[in-house]
């Protein structure tokens, strides 16, 4: 068993009594610890797996599952970080930031930076992806605008730097970079 | 840790409890069923309620479980008021428990999985501090995970299937109660802050720290070290009372309104800078032994208003010193070495009772308005002048000493002896 980090869709499916929204291969690995962590309400999702090697062949079997390395100490090099951004972005995930050199266990945490702020937006009953990424963050709605002030102060976020002038993209990197010391928990161990 | 909530589930059966009780908005509540928390019906349906009590962000909840029936239920944390919103566990498949994040009670979404079975008797307990969200079932650790969805909001249950029952429900915080430590930077309390007790220990280091309003109950048991910096105490200080140390180290100190109980029970040792004393110092006293000092170093200092006695020995170095208003009481049961400097008293200065040895160095005496009781008195007699200018105005009463020894005013050297009125 190894824990794993991979990037893949969320679905709506049944689990136990209700419709839920699932990371779309979670039943590839019962019987496995996992956590997911959602991009909000966004249908992204990082799913942290304690897998077999046999669910882990399976689980990237699926063209629309990414997996990091199992070592997150490993460095980005160029081909993988075309391979990252490209991937990312697709799904509406700003990418821009990531960089050669990184490990990828800073862009893991980068991730779930960006990821914890639409969360808390999403609790708040707030959605960012109505807008484009380059979208400045004056031309937010007030509400979604006033949500990220106080999902940043939730989450203890400076925000000093970003005004009305910084776009969506620039402000989530801004974000997600005050996270690379802030180890993340999920299958039970600290990330 | 402090518990906030309990319930044995022993009462009349109600549907829905009430009471602390609140129904998740939109959908079921929770019953009370033969001394034992239930869903809404006596079908599977969604059940939840929250606890509504002032709960802190982090904060845990927990139930034991006396029928488990299906498994799909379990503590809450973080439920929001104004949705049917929060984190909840559940045992549905009574192999694993898994968490998800209910958003205004359309979709749950899955948070995390991990190995572990409700039995009954067992103590489920699901808490958050934090991003960091860990489940137990007794003392084993379930599930632990990061997740930022809600950062506040109330305890409460989920309960989905019809059978099953919990029982010994409790909710609370993780509040300790030990110290505080304030690090370098501005502290403003303003209103009524009551019960804030530091029953340890209070670091204060340097930087503003203002306080106004109301501090009721602000007791500190054990030493409060205050660094350098400004400190400002307006309005009502009830209760301030520090009953062992206080060091106050250079810096700025102004104290206006009422500072009734500013006691110190032993040393207070003043270092040099600015103290000034406005309004009433109803007991600044200190009740130590005979030999406990106050050292007052070089510096301004400025008393008006009243002040209360001072028993021990008074060390008073070189400085301005400027008494105006009553000095009732300004006692001294030892001696009074006062250095050179400028010491100017106004108005009135009753009881400045020199009982044993005065010596006063070289420099400007001045003193105006009434000197009632300025006396030196037996055993002891001593009044040493050396050199220097003594200007005397007003009416002057009583420089008198009443022993026989060794002369009559001791040494008065050869100067400029100029007395009015």
């Amino acid at each position: 068993m190894t824990v794993r980090v991979y990037l893949m869709p969320l679905v709506e499916g049944t689990r136990g009594n209700f419709t839920r929204r699932l990371p779309k291969y979670l039943s590839l690995v019962d019987g496995s610890k996992c956590t997911c962590l959602r991009y909000g309400e966004e249908n992204v999702c990082l799913l942290v797996v304690n897998s077999t090697d046999a669910q882990h062949t399976a689980l990237i079997a699926n063209a629309d599952v990414r997996a990091m390395p199992t070592d997150l100490d490993t460095v980005v090099t160029n081909g993988a970080r075309t391979a990252i951004v490209n991937a990312l972005e697709a799904l509406n995930v700003p990418a821009h930031w990531v960089a050669n050199g990184q490990t990828f266990r800073i862009v893991f945490r980068r991730l779930v930076g960006i990821f914890q702020l639409f969360q808390n937006l999403e609790g708040r009953k707030l959605r960012f992806l109505q807008a484009s990424l380059d979208a400045q963050i004056s031309t937010l709605p007030q509400a979604v605008r006033t949500g990220m002030q106080d999902a940043a102060s939730a989450l203890s976020l400076d925000m000093s730097s970003i005004t009305g002038t910084t776009t969506l993209r620039a402000a989530l990197a801004t974000i997600g970079a005050q996270f690379d010391s802030r180890p993340v928990f999920a299958c039970g161990i600290s990330i | 840790m402090s518990v906030l909530f309990t319930d044995s589930g022993t009462g009349s059966d109600a549907n829905p409890i009430g009471g602390s009780y609140v129904t998740l908005t939109g959908i079921g509540g929770l019953r009370r069923v033969s001394n034992k928390i239930a869903n809404a019906a006596g079908s599977d349906t969604d059940s939840a309620a929250y606890i509504n009590i002032t709960t802190p962000n982090d904060q845990y909840c927990f139930g034991t479980p006396s029928t488990v029936g299906g498994r799909d239920g379990g503590p809450m944390v973080r439920c929001q008021t104004n949705a049917a919103s929060g984190m909840l566990i559940t045992d549905y498949n009574g192999t694993d428990v898994e968490a998800y994040a209910l958003v205004a009670g359309s979709f749950g979404s899955f948070v995390d999985r991990d190995t572990g079975t409700y039995q009954t008797t067992s103590v489920v307990r699901f808490q958050a501090v934090g991003t960091t969200y860990t489940s137990k079932i007794d003392s084993t650790t379930i599930n632990s995970f990061t997740d930022a969805t809600f950062s506040s909001g109330k305890a409460g249950f989920f309960m989905y299937d019809a059978t099953q029952r919990w029982g010994t429900i409790e909710v609370g915080d993780f509040v300790t109660g030990y110290t505080v430590a304030l690090a370098q930077g501005s502290y403003t309390l303003t209103g009524q802050a009551v019960g804030f007790k530091a029953a340890r220990v209070v670091s204060l280091t340097s930087g503003t720290y203002s306080l106004t309003g109301q501090a009721t109950g602000m007791a500190m048991n054990h030493p409060i070290a205050i660094a350098q910096g400004s400190y400002i105490e307006t309005g009502q200080a009830v209760g301030l009372r520090i009953d062992r140390r206080l060091s106050l180290s250079a810096g700025s100190y102004t104290n206006t309104g009422q500072a009734v109980g500013l006691k110190h029970g032993s040393n207070v040792s003043m270092a040099q800078g600015s103290y000034a004393l406005m309004g009433l110092a109803v007991g600044l006293t200190y009740s130590g032994a005979a030999a406990d000092v106050i050292t007052i170093g070089m510096g301004s200092y400025n008393q008006t208003g009243s002040d209360a006695a001072a028993d021990y020995a008074m060390n008073v170095a070189s400085g301005s010193y400027a008494l105006t208003g009553n000095a009732v009481g300004l006692a001294y049961g030892r001696k009074v070495a006062m250095a050179q400097g400028a010491y100017a008293l106004n108005g009135q200065a009753l009881g400045i009772r020199v009982a044993r040895t005065m010596s006063m160095g070289s420099g400007s005496y001045a003193k105006t308005g009434n000197d009632v009781g300025l006396t030196q008195h037996a055993p002891a007699p001593r009044l040493n002048l050396v050199s220097g200018m003594y200007h005397l105005d007003g009416m002057q009463v009583t420089l008198l000493y009443s022993g026989m020894q060794g002369g009559i005013f001791g040494n008065i050297p050869f100067g400029w002896w100029y007395k009015q009125g």
